[in-house]
């Protein structure tokens, strides 16, 4: 499934300052509000949402990489936000490696076939060395939209 | 003392195979450290052990899937793992 329909600018934040694994979500969920891909009154739901799946177990997939998400009744097709943490943010990880690409995955709750084929579509970057390198890289929100529009499409290895 | 044995599981999950129960399927694959455990669906066979491998399978509610576990203690982790597929992971609201 391509990604990049459901990517904005305006939600890339290449150079986070966080002060902690919340702080970086809570960013970026106003990265979606300002990408006006997330309406405002909804917004403190929408990270109550993400914040308790994350308080089930950890999004920290390995390789420095985080997908906080959530089902949510607040959208009407998927968003997405980016984040580049330079150095790192402690997810809890399952590789115990400090997160340091954050990729935020809201899917509409009536639409799980969705969610399941972006969160493949995900994975199939981050599992890729090479293709998770070139993510840790982008650190403008033009180089990770051209990365994402080159990787749409590409065949699962 | 090696044996090769494989079931065939239905994902029941509502959500199908997302994160929460790749990860749960993954930390009991992780139980048995000398045991080979892939889980195939059609023509992809990955490894229980990885979630993001789990992820890969975009396994929806309904979806056939075959676990096959190789090593000593091959029944023992089909066994845990088949019941954690009709337990839904335990994660039923």
């Amino acid at each position: 499934m391509p990604l990049s329909p459901y990517c904005k600018p305006k939600a890339v934040l290449p150079d986070l300052q966080v002060s902690d694994k919340d702080d970086a979500i809570r960013q970026l969920v106003g990265a979606l509000v300002t990408a006006r891909v997330l309406k405002k009154p909804v917004a403190a739901a929408v990270l109550d949402e993400i914040l308790a799946r994350e308080g089930q177990a950890t999004t920290g997939i390995g390789h420095g990489v985080g997908i906080p998400h959530a089902r949510s009744e607040h959208v009407e097709k998927i968003v997405m936000a980016f984040g580049r943490v330079d150095e790192g943010v402690d997810f809890g990880a399952v590789d115990g490696e400090r997160v340091r690409v954050i990729v935020m995955l809201i899917s509409p709750k009536a639409k799980n076939d969705e969610h399941l084929a972006a969160m493949k579509a995900i994975v199939k970057i981050v599992r890729d060395p090479y293709q998770c390198k070139r993510l840790h890289g982008c650190r403008t929100p033009e180089s990770f939209m051209d990365l994402i529009g080159e990787l749409d499409g590409t065949p699962a290895k | 003392m090696s044996s090769r044995t494989e079931i065939t599981v239905t994902v029941l999950n509502k959500n199908g195979l997302h994160a929460r129960p790749s990860s749960v399927l993954a930390e009991a694959a992780l139980r048995y450290p000398d045991t080979l455990i892939t889980v195939c669906r059609k023509g992809t066979a990955v490894d229980a052990k990885s979630i993001m491998e789990l992820l890969m399978l975009e396994a929806a509610c309904g979806t056939e899937l075959t676990v096959v576990a190789d090593g000593p203690r091959a029944q023992e982790a089909l066994d845990e793992l088949e019941a954690l597929f009709e337990k839904e992971f335990n994660l039923k609201l």
